[in-house]
């Protein structure tokens, strides 16, 4: 069933959008969300142009799915921090080596010696993007130690928590 | 629409034993296809061709083209300027960082072909019928420059999922997917400037990717799609604007499921069959004793040992005003 958010959800996302400096990007477009018969929670953002279309029985998808809500609160998707990669100035992020890229892509955590540059204000637990040299996404990951230590050698210091081929490796996160 | 049999002859006895195929097949290639012989030939011997379709709603042509040169890749081009032929490629091409990030899309020449007669501008209302896994939908959002509406029907509710997730990957916002037989359109109150039925088919055109088809293509199989496609294309029509584009394709040979079904709606509805600009060779006006309008002529037909591309077939429908 696809319904039109709540004004508590809207307002979660919202924040989110905010934080991550991709609020411009909701322009023009808003937010539905889809509801399965396990009670997931998939959020879809759309061109206004194609609200009236969803709201249609027959209506499963549309638009950018960018997340999805659990226990109220908001948890992005990989298309949502690929807005941020493309949109933002404002967040956190480390370019990892060549061969650190392709181990990523398979969900592998990161090593603190391939990683080429870290932002300064990591902190411990802090979420940022893992971006190759060229700056494009390859996932979201959770670091381990404050930028200081983030780059030290024999330890993983950032844990990838999603990653750009996690959709194709594993088709059963939406239902 | 039964299967047309035709006589069988020394000649298809022996290609069906030399290739592998039930013989009433092969007569009907004998008839069909041009070059049969080398036809049959290309299909069991050679690897089908590999394109890759650019998706310029994430990259441009020319930095991607970069990207996977330096990866070793060897590209060729091809009629289309965001589609190229894999010539070279060291890394399995849907496991690269690019294809994982929406950059291209595989894809057959052909199937980009259908898109693009369709002639899509920016801010049309499009309709893709049976539009799973959503190749076509993304290249359709990727000409619309992710503006207007696509409306895709898919009646597999579970392959929804998957064309979801692709639809994502490659940056589509423009889409709506409906869980819908295309014949259900009609019920609706929608009138589009576009619509793209790559209907559903036999699917004889892609055994070389599949040589299993050989032994599951039947007669029945070849009835059932072309009642099945009938339907869809008269529902189509009826939802189009006057002055729109219906685009049929499907990666069938048999003229049961292609010129045929063209022929049965020219004298039902006020349209005109438009020339398809993009290669193919003209589609065949005269099959099993039945002999079709002439403006069949401008549908066109692809084969993988003339076009290197999959067995498929275009038409270009103009719709000139509703029901005669």
């Amino acid at each position: 069933m696809i319904r039109e958010l709540t004004r508590e959800e809207t307002t979660s996302i919202r924040r989110e959008f905010n934080k991550w400096g991709i609020f411009k990007y909701l322009i023009d477009k808003v937010f539905v969300l889809r509801e399965s018969e396990d009670n997931i929670k998939s959020i879809f953002l759309i061109p206004f142009n194609l609200k009236k279309l969803m709201f249609y029985p027959c209506s499963c998808y549309g638009g950018l799915y960018i997340g999805n809500i659990q226990k109220k609160k908001f948890i992005p998707s990989i298309p949502f921090f690929d807005i941020v990669a493309k949109h933002s100035n404002n967040f956190l992020y480390v370019i990892v080596d060549h061969n650190s890229e392709k181990l990523t892509l398979y969900g592998r955590d990161i090593f603190g010696s391939s990683i080429l540059y870290a932002s300064e204000n990591i902190e411990e637990n802090s979420l940022l993007l893992i971006l190759n040299k060229s700056k494009e996404l390859l996932g979201i990951g959770r670091a381990r130690f404050h930028t200081t230590k983030i780059m030290q050698k024999g330890k993983v210091t950032i844990n990838t928590l999603l990653d750009i081929g996690t959709y194709l490796r594993s088709e059963n996160l939406l239902k | 629409m039964s299967c047309i049999i035709l006589p069988k002859s020394d000649k298809s006895q022996e290609l069906a034993i030399k290739y592998n195929f039930k013989e009433w097949m092969i007569a009907r290639y004998l008839t069909i296809v041009p070059e049969t012989e080398k036809f049959l030939d290309y299909i069991h011997n050679k690897v089908m061709n590999q394109y890759i379709r650019i998706n310029t709603l994430k990259i441009d042509i020319e930095t991607l083209k970069q990207k996977l040169l330096e990866k070793d890749f060897r590209l060729e081009k091809t009629l289309l300027p965001e589609v190229f032929l894999i010539k070279e490629a060291k890394y399995p091409i849907g496991a690269t960082l690019e294809y994982l990030s929406g950059y291209y899309y595989i894809q057959d020449l052909s199937s980009c072909l259908a898109v693009e007669s369709l002639d899509i501008k920016e801010n049309d209302m499009v309709l893709d019928i049976a539009s799973s896994p959503g190749g076509k939908t993304s290249f359709i959002a990727q000409k619309m420059n992710n503006k207007g509406i696509i409306l895709a029907l898919e009646s597999e509710r579970k392959r929804l999922r998957k064309m979801m997730f692709n639809l994502s990957r490659c940056g589509v916002i423009n889409t709506v997917l409906w869980n819908m037989k295309g014949e259900k359109i009609v019920n609706y109150d929608f009138k589009f400037e576009k619509v793209l039925l790559d209907a559903p088919c036999s699917c004889d055109g892609i055994m070389q990717k599949d040589p299993f088809r050989k032994n599951t293509y039947t007669k029945e199989s070849i009835k059932f799609c072309s009642i099945r496609q009938s339907q869809l294309i008269e529902s189509a029509l009826n939802v189009i604007k006057p002055g729109g584009l219906l685009v049929y394709s499907t990666c069938s040979i048999a003229p049961e499921e292609n010129e045929f079904i063209i022929d049965s709606i020219i004298n039902k509805f006020d349209i005109t069959i438009e020339s398809i600009d993009y290669g193919g060779v003209n589609s065949i006006l005269k099959f099993g004793g039945k002999v079709m309008d002439k403006s069949i002529k401008f549908t066109k037909r692809f084969y993988p040992h003339i076009h290197n591309t999959a067995g498929f077939f275009i038409a270009k429908i103009r719709v000139n005003n509703i029901k005669k």
